[in-house]
């Protein structure tokens, strides 16, 4: 049975008469006298039980509703839009940072801005001080992964010393592998919603993201940071 | 039997079947139970069954249902739901508790009353009662082996020793494992025999056995195997594969499987399971009972109103059975029931012989409250695994294993909703990508659909395939002489990395999966195009007009292959694929998103999870999704 299903499948030949005609199916018909070809579709192939892959105990199962609506005051905006990035990560230059605050979140080549393996993060200057409600990043949604190491920080000074008065919103770097100290927030899948953090309004200058590479390789990845705040008080 | 154990056995077999029917939706489909659901179609619409001796069991499962949806009238295939199919299983599974009618001169009353109510509530059988997979079968065959030679041996009559061939014929017609059990049943009447009672040992009846009752028993195992096997003498193959089954089950019990665990994987789910944010779940009870109950059967002073002979089989029984399963490096959480299902039984007998040794009636009372108390928390661990929808598809449960999560029925709404936005309703054409079939239930769940297709690669997948170069060899050798551009080209690019001095340096097979490797690493790469490189190559008119569109994504990959194929037509081979269109509708496993044309898919609208870790995502024409998104916004 499996091995009809399987050359079923190859037939390659039959797909492509099935999906043309989902293409004729696509267009209105011209002719009144055309009927739908009557083609029949690869079948299901029967498999065995599948593995029980485990998910580790700090990630978040997918969501299997939409992001509840964050409530915000009137007048948030987000302030990340086109202000300046930097990075610890070299390999990027400042037009491929830019992008990380374009507003472009689609997980396309041009909007992904790969950056060096192992511990790097970006920094975003919002010009000056504001009241933070929430930050949304999008590190890059285009297949099935995982962020280590992500670390979510805001500050008054670039530098983020000690003096800068540097608050952690978020940290599910478990192992401690960006040296920052363990965080016990749980990791979770990419997808196209973002992660939303709650900033709480809490005010600051700079904010700083990290990550370690993800589930599926070594290097690290941004498309799009938003910051969602207004000119602090 | 007095009128009050059977109406006690009634009310157990009544809480039996509340705990198994209640809600019999509470968790999707599970990837096996689609799998079964499907099969059974065929045989539904008549196109029959057929054994299938490397997955998917025995078929006394789809026989047993096809009598069930006789029996109460059921329609049209599209009609079926999840309960229907799950109600067979259910069925058997309080079956179990009504067979303990037949042993209970050998359990006696009180351990039979006991073990009734602990079947009933045990979580582990009521969660895969509840489940349209062979498990609640095959345990309920296996007990009326035992139970029917239990009579046989107390009567003599050739019924019951018939009965009990039947049963061997149906137990092996449901799943394969059944050798096991045989094994474990003469291994304990042996034991039964060598190991003798301690004196002074109460007189038994002794077992009455027949040469030619268990031969005519052995006949009639025969013929009941033959005729499900066979389909009803339909397919001539299905006994022969019935017997092949065991090289490929031996292959896999032997570690070519992805359920391989060590010796504690049933224990921790029985005993002691806990994930983090979920409640601690253990039927330690039972086995502590049953360990009571193994113990008497050996003591001195014996059983009153059981049978000792008959506990100690049961004792021997289960010990060659746990230790097997145990053992087995190839485990899944439902293989459990059947030795945990002989631990119930001797738990009865565990009730008993407390209530019959403890010294007071204060203690006696005492017992029968810390009894019914962890009966209690049996019944709520039973109800929240297999009842509350919070636990039932969660994997902090114990008896969850490779379970469908409930976020793919959203997917399965979504697509409803996109089919009634569609013109052509539920006739939409979607297309279902997902390498090694990964995809079910999915198939159950689009079964009302006239057009899906299930496939494994995107539309416009390019890259090389093992198997499809013509000649690898040559193709090697001519790249490394750089007697052309290309070749010189390709060397540079790596084409040759990993391979070696010369193919006999690598197993063929090995060669050739490097080569493909190299080739697509190439080819996903820019765009191999350059004038001079290709001057003196011949281009099909299709490739030529390919390269002037200056193509990317998926089409740049399928240039670079052809502009290979055209440079190298002898070697490479000339595939020659046109170009697919995306459906209206796709879902694809998140795995093959980077293959993923995202210009041609459509509207790429969320990920769902199949399986904790296994993402689909949808992707709709924009044309569709608008029209949906105008549907529901009215």
């Amino acid at each position: 049975m499996i091995e009809s299903f399987r050359r079923l499948r190859r037939g390659r030949p039959l797909l492509y008469l099935t999906l043309g005609a989902v293409l004729l199916g696509g267009i209105p018909s011209r002719a009144q006298d055309l009927v739908p070809l009557n083609i029949k579709l690869p079948s299901p192939a029967f498999i065995g039980t599948p593995s029980n892959k485990e998910l580790p105990p700090n990630v978040e199962p997918l969501s299997k509703n939409p992001r509840p609506p964050f409530l915000a005051p009137a007048g948030v905006t987000n302030v990340a839009l086109h202000k300046k990035v930097t990075s610890s990560a070299t390999n990027a230059t400042p037009a491929d940072l830019a992008k990380i605050t374009d507003g472009e979140k689609e997980a396309t080549e041009e909007n992904v801005v790969l950056l060096t393996r192992g511990s790097q993060w970006v920094q975003i200057d919002l010009e000056q001080p504001q009241e933070i409600f929430a930050i949304v990043v999008w590190h890059a949604h285009n297949t099935q992964k995982i962020y280590r190491g992500v670390v979510m920080q805001i500050a008054d000074g670039p530098g983020f010393t000690p003096a800068d008065n540097v608050r952690t919103l978020f940290n599910n770097d478990n192992e401690n592998l960006d040296g920052l100290g363990a965080g016990t927030d749980k990791e979770y899948f990419e997808t196209n919603e973002g992660k939303l953090i709650d900033a709480h309004g809490a005010k600051a200058r700079y904010v700083r993201l990290y990550s370690n590479g993800s589930s599926a390789a070594r290097y690290n990845e941004c498309t799009e940071v938003e910051v969602h705040g207004r000119p602090a008080k | 039997m007095t009128k009050s154990l059977a109406l006690w056995m009634l009310l157990a077999a009544l809480l039996a079947l509340g705990l198994r029917s209640v809600q019999l939706d509470s968790r999707p489909m599970h990837n096996d139970e689609a799998n079964n659901a499907l099969k059974f179609r065929d045989l539904w619409d008549g196109s029959g069954y057929r054994y299938d001796p490397n997955e998917f069991h025995g078929p006394t499962l789809a026989y047993s249902t096809l009598l069930w949806e006789k029996l109460t009238l059921a329609g049209d295939f599209a009609r079926f739901t999840e309960p229907r199919f799950r109600s067979v299983t259910v069925l058997f599974g309080v079956g179990l508790v009504l067979l303990l009618f037949l042993v209970s001169d050998g359990l006696g009353r009180n351990a039979t009353l006991a073990a009734a109510f602990l079947t009933a509530l045990s979580p582990a059988l009521v969660y895969y009662s509840r489940d349209y997979i062979h498990e609640s079968l095959f345990v309920f065959f296996l007990f009326l082996i035992l139970a029917a030679g239990w009579r046989y041996s107390q009567s003599g009559k050739i019924a019951w020793i018939l009965l009990a061939g039947a049963a061997i014929g149906l137990s092996q017609a449901t799943k394969e494992t059944f050798v096991f059990n045989l094994a474990a049943i003469m291994g304990a009447l042996l034991l039964n025999e060598l190991v003798p009672l301690p004196a002074p040992a109460p007189p038994e009846k002794k077992g009455l056995f027949c040469a030619s009752h268990l031969a005519a028993a052995g006949v009639v195992w025969i013929l009941v195997a033959v005729v499900l096997f066979s389909s009803f003498f339909s397919n001539s193959a299905g006994p022969l594969d019935a017997a092949r089954t065991y090289l490929i089950w031996f292959q896999r019990a032997k570690g070519a499987s992805p359920h391989i665990y060590g010796w504690s994987f049933y224990w921790e789910r029985l005993l002691f399971f806990h994930r983090d944010g979920g409640p601690i779940w253990s039927e330690a009870l039972i086995l502590l009972l049953a360990v009571c109950g193994g113990i008497a059967a050996f003591a001195r002073r014996g059983l009153p109103g059981a049978s000792r002979a008959f506990v100690r089989f049961l004792v021997f029984y289960t010990a060659i059975l746990a230790l097997i399963y145990t053992a087995l490096p190839y485990k899944t959480p439902w293989s459990a029931l059947g030795f945990w299902h002989g631990a119930i039984l001797l738990a009865g007998v565990g009730v008993a012989a407390l209530a019959e040794r403890l010294p007071s009636t204060r203690l006696k009372i005492a017992a029968g409250l810390v009894l019914l108390t962890g009966m209690a928390q049996l019944g709520v661990q039973a109800w929240q695994s297999s009842v509350n929808m919070k636990y039932a598809a969660d994997p902090r449960n114990p008896w969850v294993y490779a379970q469908t999560s409930p976020g793919l029925l959203d997917l399965v709404d979504e697509v409803d909703a996109l089919a009634q936005a569609s013109p052509n309703g539920r006739g939409v054409y979607i297309s279902v990508i997902a390498p090694g079939d990964d995809y079910w239930p999915l198939p159950w769940y689009f079964r009302t659909f006239g057009n899906v297709g299930y496939f494994d690669k995107v539309p416009g997948y390019a890259k090389f395939e093992p198997g499809e170069i013509q000649d690898a060899g040559a193709f090697v050798q001519k790249v490394r002489a750089q007697s052309d551009p290309v070749s010189k080209f390709l060397l540079e690019s790596g084409l040759t990395n990993h391979l070696g001095a010369a193919p006999p340096a690598l197993d063929t097979n090995q060669f050739e999966s490097l080569l493909v490797s190299n080739l697509n690493q190439i080819i996903t790469g820019p765009s191999v195009y350059e004038s001079n490189r290709f001057q003196a190559i011949h281009m099909r008119p299709a490739t030529d007009e390919l390269r002037r569109q200056n193509p990317r994504g998926q089409d740049l990959v399928r240039l670079n292959r052809r502009l290979l194929e055209d440079a190298y037509p002898k070697e490479l081979g000339t595939n020659n694929p046109p170009v697919e269109p995306y459906p209206p509708i796709s879902i694809i496993s998140a795995q093959l998103e980077p293959d993923v044309d995202e210009d041609k898919a459509g509207v790429a609208t969320h990920f769902y999870e199949l399986r904790p870790g296994v993402l689909l995502k949808l992707y709709v024409q924009s044309n569709l999704w608008n029209a949906h998104l105008q549907k529901r916004a009215k």
